[in-house]
C-alpha cells in the first residue's frame, strides 16, 4: 500500500505508514530533528522537526504525524524556518562553551543545525546555567549535565531496546538531567550505544574520549568479528589505528546498534603483539626471516617426514577466518594429505549470550566454515594426538584458540607446527614455522553469520609488515610445492 | 568580445568540434574534440578577432573522485593582449589513452606547461620536442598529481623505500 | 631592433665545446636553478635550465585541507611579494562564490598588493645590482624594503608570511596611525630609490652590463608568455590592473611604463618606474580609503569575530564549522589573475562542492621567464647570465611550488 502526498510542491509517492521525516527522506529532503530516531518510539520534545501541513490550525511536528493520502506539507516557509531559530537559540542558551573540548565536536547535532538553520549571533547576555560536568555512568560512558539537551532518547533506548530502565530524566524545565537511580553505574553491555545516539556531547564513549577529533577519522563499512551475529558496522581509523567501531543500519540484523563486546574487538588487532615477519624455529631459537626461506625450510621438513612416511597430517581452523582464506586453507590441506581440517571456536566460546544481539558463539564465521564442511571440533584433536595418529599439524590461528592448550599439552608429541597467525600467542612456543596473516581490518572477505546470511567485510587498513592473506600464502606454497614437485603423503 | 560572443563565434567556426560549452561567472569555457584541438587553438591565434596571442597557462584535471569520465582533463587557459579577453579550452581524455598533441608548436612558452602536465599527471603530449619530468626526478614513479597518488606516499631517491 | 645571436656551430673551434654545471649551488643561483651551459670558450652555445629544487608540493597540498588552510601556502609562492597571492587566490575563490567584498576591503587589499610589489621590484633590483657588485646598492634597497615589511607586519602580524586576507574579507582591519607611519615610510624609501637611481642608472659599470643583455625579441616575449616587467620592458603593454581591472584599479590614477629595447637595462627601468607608481597608488589608496566594515556580510564564508567566538556557543560552533568543515562553494571552475610583482598570477581553481578545493593551480609568472632563460642567454657571455638571471626575478617558490 502506498500513499501519495506533496512535499514542497512535489508529490512523492511512500508506502503507507511512515512519519514525515521518513517519507521526506525518501523525497530528497532532510528534515533536522534531536529527539527523532528511526528505532525509538516518538517522544515529539525537541520541536526541531517541525513543518507546516495544509489545513492543520498550527504547525506540526514531521516525527510525530503519519503520512496521509493528499496531504500537502511544507518544510521550507518563512514560519518553519522562524521556528527552527528560535528552537535553536533556546537549545544554545544554556549550552556551554565546550567545542574545543568536546568530542562531539565534528558530529555535532547542534552545530550542524547552527550553521544550517540559524547562523545568527547570540542574543542571551545572562549567567548561563550550570550543572555537573564529567559524570562516571560506568565502564563505557561519560555524562555531561551541562551539554544535555534532555532530547531523552537515551532514557528511551533503555526502556524500549534494552528493556530495562535504567536512565531517567528528573526535575523541570532548565533544571532537568539525565540520571541513573541513586546515581548507580550503567549496567548493560548495550551502554555504549547511548553515545551514539546521542545527538550532542552529553553522553560520550570513554574508549573514544579525546583520543582522536572525528573530522580526521576515515570510515570504511565492516562487520563486526566480535559474535556469530555480524553486525554491520563502520571502522574509522586514521593513519593506520582504528579509533572505533561505530555501527551501520541494517534494518535485518542489527538495526542501529551493536554491543559493547563487538566493539572493543578492534583492540586486538592493535597491540604490539602483532606479527610482522615468519619465524622458522631454528635449534632452541625463533628466528626471523622472510617468507621465501620459511616456506623453503617448511617444505623441506615436510619432505623429510614423508620420506620416512611417518607424516600423520591435520589441519586446524579458527572460526574467525574469512570464508574465502578457509577454502584456501581447506583445499591447500588436501594438497598435504590431510583428510580433516578441525574447526577451532576459541576459548571465549561459548560466552553469555543474551536475546537482543550478543551470541555465545563469539566467531563471526562459524557457519561460513561449517558450510565448507570444516566441523570437527578441535577437542576430538586431543586423544589423536596423544595416540600417534596426528603428528603434523598446519594451525590457520585465530584469536585465544583452544588449539594453544593443546599444543602446549603435546609439544613433544608433534613433529612439524606450522602456524599462521596475526598475534603472538601461546603457539609461538610450540611452532616450528609461524608465517604471519591478515587481521579482520586488513582482510576482504566473506562472513556467513549465524542467521546463514552471508556478508562482506572490505579491508580498512593496510597490511602490516610482511603479512599476507592466508589465501596468499597458500597459493605461494603451492606453487613452490608444484615447481620442487613435493609429494607429500 | 564578451563570453557569450566568444562562444558562439567559436561554434560557427568548429561546429562538429566542440563537444560542449559554458559559461560560468563570465568565463568562457569550451570543451573540444580532442582530433580538433590543434584546428581550434590555431584559430584562436590567428584570426584576428580572437587574437589569443598569450598562452596564459596549460593544465590538468584528474576527475577520478569526482567519478568522471574521462577521467583526465587538459585545461588550456588563453588571453589575447589586444583584444583583453580570456577562454578556456578543454579536451578530455581517457585513461586508457592519455595523449594529445603538443601546442609547442604554436606557442613556444606550452614547453614547460605541458612538461609539468606530463610530469604530475602522465599526459602524453604527442610531437613535444622534449617531454621528460619538469619538476620532480626521473627516477620518481608515478605521477603526483593524480588523484590516486596518495599525498603521503614518501619516495625518497637515497635509502629505502616504504 | 637587434636579433638574436646566431652561433656558428661549423666552426672548427666550436667543435670541442666544454659543458658546465651552474648552480644549484652557485650563489646566484638561489640555490635551487641549476643551468646546464654549453660553453665554446666564454660564449654560451646552448643552456639547459633545471628546475624543481623547491618543489614542496603546492597544488597536492591544497587539494587536502579546507579553502582557508590555502592561505598560508599562498605566502610561500612568491614569498617575495605574498600579499599579492593572497589578494589573488581570495579573489579566485569569491568569483567561485561570486560575492563581492566590502568597500574598505578592496582598498586594503590593493594597498596590501602595492606594498608587496614594492617589496617585490626592490629585492629584485637590490640583488642583481648586489650580483654585479653594487653592495651600496643593495643595501640602499634592503632598508627601503625594511620600511615596507615594517608596515607588512603592522598591516598582519607577519613580516614574510603574512596570511592576511581571508574569503571574503580580511584577517583584521589597518592597526591605528597606520596612515601616518606609512606615508612617512612611503617618503623614506622615495628618497632611498631617488638615491639608488643616482648610484645606479647612470653607472658606467652597471649601464655596459645591463644593456643590451639578455635580449629577447618582442614577439617571442609574448610567445614565450612573458608577462609584468619583463614583458613591459619589450614595450608591449600589458599589465592586469590595466586590462582587466579588479578591486579598484580602475579608479586610480597611474600609469604603466613600457620599454623599448627588452634587454636587462629596460626590464630595471621599468622595475624603477613601477616602484614610483606603486608608492603613488599606496598614497591615493590612503588618501581615499572609506571607513565601513571590512568584511562581508556572510556567516557561510567569513569567521565571526573573535570576541564572539570566545564569548558565546553560537560564535563558537560558527568558528568550529568553518574551520574543521570549511566553505561549500557551488561547484564549477574560476580562473583569476592579478597582477604580480613578476607578471599575471592566476589562479586557476576547481571546486566540487565540498570542504576542500579539489584542485588549486597557479599560473606561477616568473615560470614562462625561466623558460626563456636559454633563449636569453645563447650568443651571450658566461658573464651576461648573472644580469640576465636577475633580472627576470626567478622566485623559486613561485617557480616550483
Amino acid at each position: 500500500m502506498t500513499v501519495k502526498f506533496t512535499i514542497d510542491g512535489r508529490t512523492v509517492e511512500v508506502p503507507e505508514g511512515l512519519n514525515i521525516i521518513l517519507a521526506a527522506k525518501r523525497a530528497g529532503i532532510d528534515i533536522p530533528h534531536f529527539c527523532y530516531h528511526p528505532y525509538l518510539s516518538v517522544a515529539g520534545n525537541c520541536r526541531m522537526c517541525i513543518v507546516e501541513i495544509e489545513k492543520m490550525p498550527k504547525p506540526c511536528i514531521a516525527c510525530g504525524h503519519i503520512v496521509q493520502d493528499g496531504m500537502v506539507v511544507h518544510t521550507n516557509t518563512d514560519m518553519v524556518k522562524k521556528i527552527r531559530k528560535g528552537i535553536m537559540e533556546f537549545l544554545l542558551i544554556n549550552h556551554p562553551l565546550d567545542c574545543p573540548i568536546c568530542d562531539q565536536a565534528g558530529e555535532c547535532k547542534l552545530q550542524e543545525y547552527y550553521m544550517l538553520y540559524d547562523c545568527e549571533e547570540s542574543r542571551f547576555n545572562e549567567q548561563k546555567e550550570t550543572k555537573e560536568k564529567v559524570i562516571d555512568l560506568g565502564s563505557m560512558i561519560m555524562l555531561d549535565r551541562e551539554r544535555c539537551i534532555a532530547c531523552t532518547r537515551c532514557v528511551r533506548f533503555f526502556e524500549e531496546f534494552v528493556g530495562d530502565a535504567q536512565l531517567t530524566l528528573r526535575h523541570r524545565s532548565d533544571h532537568a538531567e539525565i540520571t541513573t537511580f541513586n546515581g548507580k553505574p550503567l549496567d548493560s553491555i548495550y551502554s555504549s550505544n547511548i553515545a551514539d545516539t546521542c545527538p550532542v556531547g552529553a553522553l560520550t564513549s570513554k574508549d573514544f574520549r579525546f583520543k582522536c577529533r572525528v573530522w580526521f577519522l576515515k570510515s570504511d563499512d565492516s562487520v563486526c568479528p566480535g559474535c556469530a551475529r555480524g553486525c554491520n558496522i563502520k571502522i574509522q581509523h586514521n593513519d593506520g589505528v582504528i579509533y572505533r567501531i561505530m555501527p551501520r543500519m541494517t534494518p535485518d540484523i542489527n538495526k542501529f546498534w551493536m554491543c559493547d563486546v563487538g566493539r572493543l574487538t578492534y583492540k586486538r588487532y592493535q597491540g604490539n603483539e602483532r606479527l610482522t615477519k615468519p619465524l622458522v624455529l631454528r635449534g632452541q631459537r625463533l628466528e626471523v626471516t622472510i617468507l621465501e626461506e620459511a616456506i623453503e625450510e617448511l617444505l623441506e621438513s615436510l619432505r623429510k617426514l614423508a620420506k620416512d612416511g611417518s607424516a600423520n597430517v591435520a589441519g586446524v581452523a579458527s572460526a574467525e577466518l574469512t570464508s574465502e582464506d578457509a577454502s584456501a586453507f581447506k583445499s591447500f590441506m588436501g594438497r598435504v594429505g590431510a583428510d580433516k581440517v578441525f574447526l577451532d571456536q576459541g576459548k571465549d566460546t561459548p560466552g553469555f549470550e543474551d536475546d537482543i544481539l550478543i551470541r555465545a558463539d563469539r566467531n563471526p564465521n562459524t557457519a561460513g566454515l561449517k558450510k565448507l564442511g570444516i566441523e570437527q571440533p578441535v577437542d576430538e584433536l586431543d586423544a589423536l594426538i596423544s595416540s600417534g595418529k596426528v603428528n603434523v599439524l598446519f594451525i590457520a590461528a585465530g584469536y585465544r584458540g583452544k588449539i594453544e592448550d593443546i599444543i602446549k599439552r603435546h609439544k613433544d608429541k608433534l613433529k612439524l607446527v606450522t602456524t599462521f597467525a596475526y598475534n603472538e600467542s601461546d603457539l609461538l612456543e610450540g611452532s616450528d614455522v609461524i608465517l604471519p596473516t591478515l587481521a579482520w581490518p586488513e582482510l576482504k572477505g566473506t562472513f556467513t553469520n549465524f542467521e546463514r546470511v552471508t556478508q562482506e567485510i572490505s579491508p580498512a587498513l593496510a597490511p602490516k609488515g610482511d603479512a599476507l592473506s592466508i589465501k596468499d600464502i597458500v597459493s605461494q606454497l603451492e606453487a613452490q610445492m608444484e615447481r620442487k614437485a613435493i609429494a607429500v603423503a | 568580445m564578451d563570453s557569450s560572443e566568444l562562444l558562439e563565434a567559436l561554434k560557427k567556426e568548429f561546429a562538429d568540434g566542440i563537444v560542449e560549452t559554458h559559461e560560468f561567472r563570465s568565463e568562457a569555457t569550451a570543451v573540444v574534440k580532442k582530433e580538433k584541438l590543434m584546428g581550434v587553438l590555431a584559430f584562436l591565434k590567428d584570426d584576428p578577432k580572437m587574437a589569443f596571442s598569450l598562452m596564459a597557462d596549460i593544465t590538468c584535471v584528474d576527475r577520478l573522485k569526482m567519478n568522471k569520465t574521462p577521467r583526465f582533463e587538459v585545461v588550456y587557459n588563453l588571453y589575447s593582449i589586444s583584444e583583453t579577453h580570456r577562454i578556456r579550452i578543454k579536451v578530455r581524455l581517457d585513461e586508457s589513452e592519455p595523449t594529445v598533441s603538443t601546442a609547442t608548436g604554436l606557442w613556444e612558452g606550452a614547453n614547460w606547461l605541458e612538461r609539468e602536465v606530463w610530469d604530475m599527471f602522465g599526459i602524453k603530449f604527442e610531437g613535444h620536442p622534449n617531454l621528460k619530468r619538469l619538476l620532480m626526478y626521473e627516477e620518481f614513479e608515478g605521477h603526483a598529481l593524480r588523484k590516486d597518488y596518495p599525498h603521503d606516499k614518501r619516495q625518497p631517491l637515497i635509502g629505502p623505500k616504504n | 631592433m637587434k636579433e638574436l645571436k646566431q652561433i656558428n656551430t661549423k666552426d672548427k673551434l666550436s667543435q670541442n665545446h666544454m659543458m658546465l654545471n651552474m648552480g644549484p649551488a652557485h650563489p646566484s643561483m638561489h640555490g635551487v636553478i641549476k643551468l646546464v651551459l654549453e660553453l665554446d670558450g666564454e660564449t654560451v652555445i646552448n643552456c639547459d635550465a633545471e628546475i624543481g629544487y623547491l618543489h614542496r608540493a603546492f597544488e597536492k597540498e591544497s587539494e587536502r585541507g579546507t579553502w582557508t588552510q590555502v592561505f598560508p601556502y599562498t605566502d610561500r609562492l612568491n614569498y617575495v611579494s605574498p600579499l599579492i597571492n593572497n589578494v589573488g587566490y581570495a579573489l579566485a575563490v569569491e568569483k567561485l562564490f561570486d560575492v563581492e567584498v566590502t568597500e574598505r576591503c578592496k582598498y586594503i587589499r590593493v594597498l596590501a598588493s602595492e606594498i608587496s610589489r614594492v617589496c617585490d621590484h626592490l629585492t629584485c633590483v637590490g640583488a642583481s645590482a648586489m650580483e654585479l657588485g653594487a653592495f651600496t646598492a643593495f643595501l640602499y634597497m634592503l632598508q627601503a624594503r625594511e620600511y615596507f615589511y615594517e608596515l607588512t607586519e603592522d598591516l598582519s602580524g607577519g613580516r614574510i608570511t603574512p596570511n592576511y586576507v581571508r574569503i571574503g574579507g580580511l584577517a583584521h582591519d589597518l592597526p591605528e596611525n597606520f596612515k601616518e607611519k606609512a606615508l612617512d615610510n612611503i617618503d623614506k624609501v622615495a628618497e632611498l630609490i631617488s638615491d639608488v637611481d643616482k648610484l645606479l642608472t647612470k653607472n658606467r659599470i652597471f649601464f655596459d652590463r645591463m644593456r643590451g643583455t639578455g635580449y629577447i625579441p618582442k614577439d617571442m616575449a609574448v610567445n614565450m608568455g612573458f608577462t609584468g616587467p619583463c614583458l613591459r620592458a619589450a614595450g608591449v603593454s600589458y599589465d592586469v590592473r590595466k586590462d582587466q581591472p579588479y578591486l579598484i584599479y580602475d579608479k586610480l590614477d597611474f600609469e604603466i611604463p613600457i620599454g623599448v629595447n627588452s634587454d636587462n637595462y629596460d626590464r630595471y627601468l621599468v622595475r624603477m618606474e613601477e616602484i614610483e607608481q606603486s608608492l603613488n597608488i599606496i598614497e591615493q589608496v590612503l588618501e581615499k580609503m572609506p571607513d565601513g566594515p571590512i568584511n562581508i556580510d556572510d556567516p557561510k564564508i567569513c569567521f565571526p569575530p573573535k570576541s564572539q567566538v570566545y564569548g558565546s556557543i553560537e560564535g563558537l560552533m560558527h568558528q568550529f564549522k568553518l574551520v574543521y568543515e570549511g566553505h561549500h562553494p557551488p561547484e564549477g571552475e574560476v580562473y583569476h589573475a592579478v597582477e604580480g610583482g613578476n607578471g599575471e598570477l592566476g589562479f586557476y581553481i576547481v571546486s566540487d562542492g565540498t570542504g576542500s578545493p579539489y584542485r588549486v593551480r597557479v599560473r606561477p609568472p616568473c615560470f614562462f621567464m625561466m623558460q626563456a632563460i636559454p633563449r636569453m642567454l645563447q650568443g651571450e657571455m658566461i658573464a651576461d647570465i648573472v644580469p640576465t638571471f636577475g633580472s627576470i626575478n626567478m622566485i623559486a617558490g613561485e617557480l616550483d611550488r
